[in-house]
């Protein structure tokens, strides 16, 4: 009875299987009709929702399916058109007028219009959302004289107005969210005014993305985008390779090296308005700052810290040269001031004289200056009997910080400073930082093109919300103010450039290199790759300010369809074929001798 | 089991309603809120027997990370998560056990040495490198088989058939993997077996009788070695819903090894954490409890015990 019944149960399987197999021969001709464009990406997305995104790829997908007030021109990164076809200033600086294009509609066929843009604003500035309020708290008063036109009043002149990164939402859409649903309401699909639409996420696996025919600045070549997450890069490497993905970027520099040169390949490294810093705890417990800011009671950090001579002795005994020779293997530059060189307009270069190099000699005449000194003879300076001796934390979930440690420990062993490096999860870091409960760590930055929000990770008002070093200097968060309502790029620039300096003598933070970013592409299928530059590079071709490679991707002119891996594997049959066969054969084989024995 | 699960994850590090304002410029007042939200200002004991309150009904809690219900999180991270590891245990379980009858049979020839080494190898092998070097002959190499996922990301209106089609071929290398990595232990363990009961003196008298040896062998020999491979598999399957973490990173396989950590990565995520391990201590005892039925249905001598 059991054998029949499995007997049965393969039969059944065998059966499904063949009838899957020729609806599989008879659908994958037709597969290739739309015209998908694969980017591979490491992490997932954190959904379609703009108020509560993080993750790199979730900018990606929220800057193709909405638009900005006024966009990053793809040239220079220049405020460019974006719903706003043009717009002027009122001489005092202080009304702003924004003329809406008048073609441009929702994903759902709704013209948009200056009601739209007022609400978005309006509703960021009321419930005070996190991830834009800095991009509009200069904003008084929105007016919406007709459909087309809208009217921002400032309280003080304001730089920020022409670079607010806010995604401009639908009114008929969320104005049915309440408040406290505004962090999470699914939006899916998302409804946007953008060159494509969200329609589709499937956690951990992938984002689907499909063009937008009516957008208001021509339609895209390409008709669907796929996001693709791997949690392996890896895997993602390898996919590339055999083509599953058209477009990688974000992946380790070493895997970078291995597609170097490969045919059909197209690799490119560029300079990613970010650094990688290593960071102090400056924090001194005040009345103030626990009242104030809600800081910790007290500080772990070690005091000695607290004197810039032994932060400068620090920067002098890290050779950043050798960093990133060895780390990036040379994709990337050499760090010194906080405004990255990618923003060229904004950022100090520093005089030879006046860099901190690599010169132990050096970082022991300050340590002596400032009083440390090894008394003892064991090795590590020493002052009213305590020796010099340090943590550094470095982040368990990547190797480079790791490594850096590493290099690190044994050139401030040199200087005669004791460290000891402990290798922690972001999470823990983090607590580590709001607890004061640190010495050092090693972790990185990513700026916007606009220099602000990197200038303000230093101010005395962040302390407890981005500032990760407590360092609080008055002239720099004085000028901080400052530089908010310099119209003029030129003054601006200067005192961006003058709060780098201070920034720079002071040390909150050493900054080892500013990373390049890693992308490559397969070159056999799609034409039209479009780097967006900074003023200071050749720039990206994704993952920029703009969207101008989905925009100009189409397939390459050449007939030749090399497609490729498209169908279904014929030895998948194969192997089926071999797997049934050898069950039957066995179950054969068993029930003949089955029968057998039971007849003797 | 519950007071593990509970304060286990409490004990990790990070602070849920610091992960979910993403380090955002937050006032506290508007962490408080969030805490308040999360339930996560009351006192740990409050919090606790809310927790045994809620488990009882059946509750299992909002996800911090994905806002949804920690049961329909789970639930879609389930199915991927059975269907590899099913497919791989079974594979491994009658490769392994034939691989082990067929070595201990034919003791010390070749094929035995060669199946022994072979299993010895596969099973000390990290599953991810193993899976790597798959990945590299079969998909870039030859180009039979995807890397990654489930499914052909965005391959939405399809058939049946063709979305059957293109699960399987999706599911051969993380499958084959995890059949690799498995059979050494069940090889092993059958072979030992099997040599063990070909020693004992049933065999010898049936043999005595005149029974052909692959009679003897499928008659007395494998039935009575069969018991412990039986207990390995059922455990085995317990295990099963804790899926293969390192297996489904390496291919992004969306089960419950990937669930898992993000889970940890974000946040910590408590009530999905708790939710995780409640299903995988769950799936445990119930294995566990299989294997003990189980055994008393292949062996008489349990069985009326």
């Amino acid at each position: 009875m059991r054998r029949i019944s499995a007997a049965a149960l393969l039969m059944a399987m065998i059966s499904l299987l063949t009838g899957a197999t020729s609806a599989g021969a008879q659908d994958s001709s037709g597969k290739d009709e739309k015209l998908v464009f694969r980017v591979g990406s490491s992490n997932d997305i954190d959904g379609f929702n703009p108020f509560k995104i993080v993750e790199i790829p979730s900018y990606e997908v929220m800057g193709l399916t909405y638009d900005y007030l006024v966009n990053f021109s793809p040239k220079d990164a220049s405020p460019a058109p974006g719903l706003a076809d043009s717009w002027e200033t009122s001489d005092d600086g202080l009304t702003w007028t924004f003329h809406l294009n008048k073609d441009a509609k929702w994903h759902d066929g709704k013209p948009v219009t200056s009601e739209d843009v007022a609400y978005t604003f309006r509703r960021i500035l009321k419930e005070k959302q996190g991830l834009y309020i800095d991009y509009v708290r200069q904003i008084d008063k929105i007016e919406t004289p007709d459909k087309h036109t809208v009217v921002f009043k400032t309280k003080d002149p304001s730089v920020q107005m022409l670079s607010m990164l806010v995604y401009i939402l639908p009114k008929h859409i969320w104005k049915d969210v309440p408040a406290e649903e505004t962090k999470t309401f699914e939006n899916e699909p998302a409804i946007g005014s953008g060159p494509f639409q969200a329609v589709e996420w499937k956690e951990g696996q992938s984002v689907r993305l499909e063009a937008n025919p009516d957008y208001f600045r021509g339609a895209p070549h390409i008709d669907e985008i796929i996001f693709q997450l791997y949690d392996n890069d890896d895997t993602m490497v390898q996919a590339l390779k055999n083509g599953e993905v058209d477009y990688i970027a974000w992946f380790p520099i070493n895997l970078f090296k291995s597609l170097e040169n490969q045919k059909g390949i197209e690799t490119n490294s560029a300079p990613d308005p970010g650094f990688t810093e290593l960071g102090f705890n400056l924090y001194e417990p005040s009345p103030e700052a626990i009242e104030e800011f809600g800081a910790p009671k007290t500080s772990t950090g070690n005091p000695a810290l607290l004197d810039p001579l032994v932060r400068e002795a620090i920067n002098w005994s890290i050779d950043e040269e050798e960093l990133t020779q060895k780390i990036l293997q040379g994709e990337g530059i050499l760090g010194s001031t906080l405004v990255p060189p990618a923003l060229a307009r904004y950022h100090l270069k520093l005089d030879e004289s006046e860099i901190q190099g690599f010169d132990i000699e050096r970082s022991k005449e300050l340590l002596e200056q400032a009083g440390w000194r090894d008394t003892n003879g064991d090795g590590t300076v020493d002052k009213d009997g305590e020796e010099l001796e340090l943590r550094l934390f470095v982040r368990s979930e990547d190797k480079d910080s790791v490594t850096a440690g590493q290099f690190i420990e044994d050139w401030l062993k040199e200087a005669g400073i004791g460290l000891e490096t402990k290798a922690i999860s972001d999470t823990a870091l983090t607590d580590a930082i709001y607890a004061a409960d640190y010495d050092m760590f090693i972790w990185g930055w990513g700026s916007d093109p606009d220099p602000d929000f990197i200038l303000s990770v230093l101010t005395c008002d962040q302390i407890m919300g981005w500032s990760d070093t407590f360092w609080c200097n008055e002239d720099y968060s004085r000028m901080y103010q400052e530089q908010k309502e310099q119209l003029d790029i030129d003054e601006r620039a200067a005192t961006i450039k003058e709060m780098q300096r201070i920034a720079y003598e002071e040390n909150p933070y050493v900054i080892f290199y500013y990373d390049n970013q890693t992308e490559a592409w397969r070159t056999d299928k799609f034409e039209g790759w479009t780097k967006t530059p900074t003023a200071a590079n050749p720039g990206q071709v994704a993952f920029t300010v703009s969207t101008k490679t989905y925009m100009n991707l189409r397939p390459l002119s050449s007939s030749e369809e090399t497609g490729g891996g498209g169908g279904t594997s014929p030895l998948l049959y194969v192997g089926i074929g071999v797997v049934v066969i050898t069950v039957i054969a066995g179950i054969v084989f068993f029930l003949r001798r089955g029968s057998a024995e039971d007849r003797a | 089991m519950l007071v593990l699960n509970f304060f286990l994850f409490r004990i990790l590090p990070g602070d849920p309603e610091r992960t979910l304002t993403r380090l955002q410029r937050v006032s506290p007042s508007t962490i408080e809120e969030v805490k308040r939200e999360l339930g996560l200002d009351r006192p740990l004991t409050v919090q606790f027997f809310d927790y045994l309150g809620d488990t009882a009904r059946g509750e299992l809690g909002i996800s911090y990370v994905f806002s949804r219900p920690v049961s329909e999180v789970i639930g879609n991270a389930l199915w991927p998560t059975i269907l590899l590891l099913g497919v791989a245990t079974v594979g491994a379980t009658v490769i392994g056990t034939l691989l082990g009858i067929w070595g201990a049979w034919r003791r010390g020839s070749t094929v035995d040495t060669a199946s022994l080494g072979f299993s010895l190898i596969t099973y000390a092998m990290p599953e991810f490198w193993l899976g790597m070097l798959l990945i590299l002959a079969f998909a870039v190499a030859l180009d039979w088989f995807p890397t990654s996922f489930m499914s052909t990301p965005g391959l939405t209106d399809a058939s049946a058939g063709v979305m059957l089609v293109d699960t399987l071929e999706h599911l051969f290398l993380p499958a084959l993997t995890l059949v690799l990595a498995l059979l050494g232990e069940f090889a092993l363990i059958m072979r030992s077996s099997v040599i063990e009961a070909m020693n004992e003196d049933y065999v010898t008298t049936a043999r005595a009788k005149g029974m052909r040896e692959a009679l003897v062998l499928r008659k007395h020999v494998v039935p009575n070695a069969l018991l412990p491979v039986v207990t390995l598999a059922a455990l085995n399957l317990g295990f099963i819903v804790s899926g293969a973490i390192t297996v489904e990173t390496v291919f992004s396989w969306p089960g419950l090894g990937q669930l898992t950590s993000r889970a940890i990565n974000g946040g910590p995520d408590y009530p999905l954490l708790q939710g995780l391990f409640l299903l995988f201590s769950v799936a445990v005892i119930f294995a566990n409890l299989a294997a003990d039925l189980l055994l008393g249905l292949l062996d008489p001598r349990i069985g009326r015990a």
